[in-house]
């Protein structure tokens, strides 16, 4: 065993270019899954260390109605000795100074706040005063500039006035969430009634926080909470960081780390989707690569054969240097993605921590499987050689073609399994994997069609028809390699090219101005009054809370009682079917708004439901849903489906009634209003926040700037792995040339020795790289488009918009860097003496 | 009797019909004899060798070596036989171009598993004279050199039977006769049984028995 290792590994060795290069294209795929693994294992590490901070307490008790004194009862009552209380409420609210107003975070902290971790201000007492003066507020530095105020100036909140006494320097837990509407500010609890902002109209959410002697105890204290409080388990938190509904929820800072830890972990499965693409590509460069080397050992192994080496075991030399292979680029690509992981998490101020070792291990196994797949075929070549024949000079014959489609059919089924595994989605991981696969041979179908239609054409010039002319021979791997690399970037620039375009400065002329929420029944009449003297029509509309409670008499399960999600359908499942339902009520379609389905609903039985929501809930026209309208049951029939426009910012409910199904119910309207002259938008948040201290506006200029930053900050992220991609791609491409540089070293040097100059030579091969290489691009990038098409149109809802430039630029690099990586790899076909190389052989 | 052959024949399929490459071929060898085969280029010289050692299968007839039938053998058999009790000389060396010349000479020893493969090697290079050498690679020696170090991996493992295609064919007549004196003294004194294909009638001349083949026949 040892003497075969020893001549693998001296075979490989005699051949070290093709090896160094099968090297790289595996570590380029295992390196981009050991970045995103070691970056995500960080924060991981970083959320289980700083669990208790996050939501600076043990235990969180809230609700969004005032917590009942019997739930204060029964805390008390399963908190051990030695315990400690400390109350919040978080609400938005308009702050207002200097004759402008702004959308605020407003947290409203009681004594003992926070119970770990802590609040730093600028100055440093300023923290001190927060807890001293009734009327003090530290500000988020952000909020001075934008309301020309300076620390020391007073603050208007609701109706109350307060004193700026510093800006927040640190929050505990970083504030919890990386996405805001607005500035934070802090006050003092106790400073929220006079302000007007405790009362009952005033949206809120109302924390009770704890700590216990031992954190470890959390759970256990959590536990027999929610079993005194008749709650089912851990809240199910799908979107945004904290527990939504008016339900009451209990979480541990440890649920509450896991939730975050989920949040981070779905995006990282996507970049791992996209890691796993460039191993594929890798695969394909090995393919070539493999292919190449079993054409140069064969006859080293044929004379094997003749010394007394049986088929097995030169078949196995061959397959423990790919094992041998797969090994070292695993390795290397682990400890490239562990230092680029180290590197991202120190640049992103965390901790640098070790992902876990089976992650490490599944990386190895994943760079060893790609190595053993793509070289499965050769290895089986080899196997079935006939030494004579070999030794002959006769290329080994090619395997029967059921083999190789069984060989291909295992791959498929293999590659589509880890996909799902890795996006953890039984379809959506594995539908792209398919994509991807039938993209893959639509390349070499028009490859094999467009290639031998270029090769047929006889330009005069030599260099171009011996460039055509080779066309076939090359072509069809560099074309599937980097057909595959320009469709994902081609897709990926197109999705971000579009999201920023419905996002852009231009479209906002076309929205409202501002989204308001929270306007009271009572408040309706004057508030649209109010926006009447200043000549502005509201698009205003009723929210009533509900809870689903059957769909066509079969009772939905609660939110709360599905913890252990394991898909993401399930996870999307548990969403939709969680019972808290917004219901609105409309006489007609409204601006954004269109009915695809059926009627529009009429008696106070009837509803019409968004035709997304139908489909994910699992619901058609006809299917009876019954709800819980605030202690009232109604049955609705669904005899609309509606197709909703969100982009417009227009408001709007999964599910609408006619007005006659929710007469009586209390509802809340939110709404939008119109842009408005730079003059009367100047005043106007401030006359608003004093006249409706409760009413939240949210400038949706300003939101889509954030949202802008957010996509573009997202988009970086998946560039850098969409990069890793292309260098497999450029890898394949390397491997490809550097397979075939061997057979073209005997060719050009005959051509230079019939006459051809160097530069003939080489103009040829770029010839032919380069055609190869442009159609490859071209074909890829429009296939890409194709994607992001589908992807923006069908999930996303955004209209396709076409980043031209970037996609030319795209197809330009890729197929210039291409051509130049194939150049620099048959350097030694067309720089080499020609002589040299004829007396070779 | 060491070999023996049998009405052996061997056709290849072509488009236009089975192409009858060899038919018809009886010998018989004892140990320690020599046997040259001769012929016009394409007659079937080095098809008869290839199966002989059992690399290719006969259309028709039957191979005996040491008394077993060599059809009988599996693929690892016929392997483990060659590797234990057949050497190869090749008309171009064949060695291994990542191997050292030691390597080269050790590979035949491990595959039959020989437990002191490297002193062995070492003894079978300085018997041909290439001691000095055992560590250079195949291209940085001359064309007789690599044939020598090609002669010390046949004869590595002391194999009952050395088939030679060629071994002269691609080298000076000086340098070609140094090598066919190597041959037959190292074979003469561990009495291997020789069966060289030639087309140098004095090296032919200097084995025990001739078998001359025209179109695939034996020519008496
Ligand atoms: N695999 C094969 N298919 C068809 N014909 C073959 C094959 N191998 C050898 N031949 C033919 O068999 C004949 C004998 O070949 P060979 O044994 O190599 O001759 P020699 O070694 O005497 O020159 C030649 O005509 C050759 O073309
Ligand atoms: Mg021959």
């Amino acid at each position: 065993m040892t003497a075969r290792i020893r001549l693998a590994w001296r075979l490989l060795v005699g051949r070290r270019g093709l090896a160094v290069l099968a090297l790289a294209c595996i570590a380029i795929g295992v390196a981009a899954r050991g970045a995103v693994t070691g970056t995500v294992a960080a924060f991981e590490a970083h959320l289980a260390r700083e669990a208790r901070s996050l939501i600076a307490a043990d235990l969180e008790v809230s609700s969004a109605r005032p917590l009942e004194s019997a739930v204060r009862e029964s805390l008390a009552a399963v908190l051990p000795p030695g315990s400690r209380t400390a109350e919040l409420r978080t609400l938005t609210a308009m702050a207002a100074g200097g004759g402008q107003a702004v959308m605020v975070e407003l947290a409203a902290i009681g004594e003992g706040w926070p119970l770990v971790g802590a609040l730093g201000g600028e100055p440093v007492a300023s923290v001190i005063d927060l807890g001293r003066s009734p009327q003090a507020a530290l500000v988020d530095p952000d909020l001075l500039p934008r309301l020309k105020l300076q620390v020391g100036d007073e603050l208007v909140l609701g109706r109350g006035h307060f004193r700026i006494v510093g800006s927040i320097v640190s929050e505990p837990g970083n504030g919890g969430s990386a996405f805001r509407l607005g500035p934070k500010v802090y006050v003092p609890l106790a400073a929220l009634g006079p302000a007007g902002l405790g009362d009952p109209g005033i949206r809120a959410r109302f924390h009770l926080l704890a700590t216990v002697p031992d954190p470890a105890d959390a759970l256990a204290v959590a536990t027999a909470l929610r079993h005194r409080l008749k709650l089912s388990e851990a809240p199910l938190e799908i979107m945004g960081p904290g527990p939504a509904g008016d339900q009451v929820s209990v979480r541990t800072a440890g649920e509450a780390a896991q939730t975050a830890a989920r949040a981070i972990a779905r995006g990282a499965d996507f970049l791992r989707l996209v890691a796993l693409f460039a191993l594929g590509l890798g695969a394909i460069g090995v393919a070539a690569l493999a292919r190449a080397m079993m054409l140069t050992q064969a006859e080293d192994l044929a004379v094997l054969r003749v010394l007394g080496a049986d088929r097995t075991s030169v078949a196995g030399v061959f397959l423990l240097q790919a094992v041998g292979l797969g090994l070292a680029g695993g390795l290397l690509g682990t400890g490239l993605g562990a230092g680029l992981a180290t590197g991202a998490t120190l640049a992103m101020g965390l901790a640098p921590a070790w992902p876990l070792t089976i992650d490490l291990a599944l990386g190895l196994v994943l760079g060893i499987a790609a190595a053993l797949v793509s070289t499965l075929v050769p290895t089986l070549t080899l196997a079935r050689m006939a030494p004579l024949a070999v030794l002959r000079g006769e290329a080994p014959a090619a395997i029967p073609w059921v083999t190789t489609a069984l060989i291909l059919a295992a791959t498929l089924g293999t590659t589509l399994i880890l996909a799902a595994v890795e996006v953890r989605s039984w379809l959506i991981g594995p539908s792209i994997a398919a994509g991807a696969f039938i993209l893959a041979g639509g390349l070499a179908l028009a490859g094999g069609l467009l290639l031998p239609v270029i090769a047929r054409l006889k330009p005069p010039s030599f260099a171009l028809r011996q460039g055509w002319a080779n066309l076939s021979r090359s072509g069809g791997t560099l074309l599937v390699a980097l057909g595959l690399a320009a469709a994902l970037g081609s897709a990926l620039l197109t999705l971000r090219g579009s999201i920023l375009a419905e996002l852009a400065p231009d479209r906002l002329t076309q929205l409202p101005g501002f989204f308001v929420l929270d306007v009271q029944d009572d408040q309706q009449a004057a508030f649209t009054a109010f926006l009447g003297e200043r000549g502005l029509v509201p698009n205003l509309r009723p929210l009533v809370r509900a809870r689903l409670q059957a769909i066509d008499g079969v009772e939905t399960k609660a939110a709360g009682e599905a913890v252990a999600l394991r898909s993401r359908e399930a996870e999307r499942r548990a969403f939709f079917h969680r019972r808290e339902q917004n219901l609105t009520w409309a006489v007609a379609p409204g601006p954004g708004e269109h009915l695809i389905a059926g009627r529009w609903p009429q008696a106070a039985t009837e509803c019409a439901v968004e035709t997304r929501w139908a489909d994910q809930v699992g619901v058609r026209l006809g299917s009876r849903l019954r709800f819980d309208v605030q202690g009232v049951e109604i049955e609705l029939t669904i005899t609309g489906l509606r197709r909703i426009d969100w982009l417009t910012f227009q408001p709007n409910m999964f599910i609408t009634c006619a007005p006659a199904a929710l007469s009586g119910a209390p509802a809340v309207w939110i709404g939008t209003i119109p842009t408005m002259a730079t003059p009367l938008r100047q005043t106007f948040t401030a006359d608003l926040a004093r006249r409706f201290p409760n009413i939240t506006a949210i400038d949706i200029g300003d939101a889509t700037v954030k949202a802008r930053a957010l996509v573009a900050r997202l988009s970086a992220g998946i560039a850098a792995v969409a990069v890793v991609a292309l260098l497999a791609g450029l890898a394949v491409v390397a491997g490809t040339a550097a397979a075939m540089a061997r057979a073209r070293r005997q060719e050009s040097a005959l051509i230079r020795a019939l006459g051809g100059t160097r530069r003939t030579v080489a103009l040829a091969l770029a010839v032919e790289f380069g055609t190869a290489t442009i159609v490859a691009a071209v074909l890829g990038s429009a296939a890409g488009l194709v994607g992001g098409l589908l992807l923006t149109t069908s999930q996303m809802q955004v209209s396709l918009t076409i980043p031209w430039l970037e996609v030319t630029a795209l197809i330009l690099v890729l197929s210039s860097t291409a051509t130049g990586t194939a150049l620099i790899t048959t350097r030694s076909a067309w720089h080499v003496p020609p002589l040299a190389v004829l007396r070779e052989e | 009797m060491i070999l023996s052959a049998h009405h052996l024949g061997r056709d290849y399929p072509t488009p236009s019909g089975p192409l009858t490459v060899l038919d018809g071929i009886t010998f018989s060898l004892e140990a320690g004899e020599s046997l040259a085969v001769v012929g016009p280029s394409g007659s079937g010289k080095s098809t008869l060798l290839g199966l002989l050692a059992g690399l290719d299968q006969p259309s028709r007839g039957r191979i005996e070596i040491e008394g077993r039938d060599l059809s009988a053998f599996s693929d690892s058999e016929s392997a483990a036989f060659r590797a234990r009790r057949m050497g190869f000389v090749f008309q171009s060396h064949r060695l291994l171009p990542a191997l050292s010349a030691l390597e080269n000479v050790r590979t035949p020893l491990d595959l039959a598993g020989a437990a002191d493969a490297t002193t062995r090697a070492i003894a079978w290079l300085e018997r041909v004279g290439l001691g000095a050498r055992r560590d250079h690679q195949p291209r940085q020696l001359s064309g007789g050199e690599q044939q020598r170090v090609a002669v010390a991996r046949a004869l590595a493992n002391d194999p009952a039977l050395i088939f030679a295609d060629e071994p002269t064919g691609s080298l000076d007549q000086r340098t070609g006769a140094d090598l066919a004196d190597l041959l037959f003294s190292l074979a003469a004194e561990r009495r291997t049984t020789l069966v060289l294909v030639t087309h140098d009638e004095r090296v032919a001349a200097r084995c025990a028995r001739q078998l001359r083949l025209v179109d695939g026949r034996v020519q008496a």
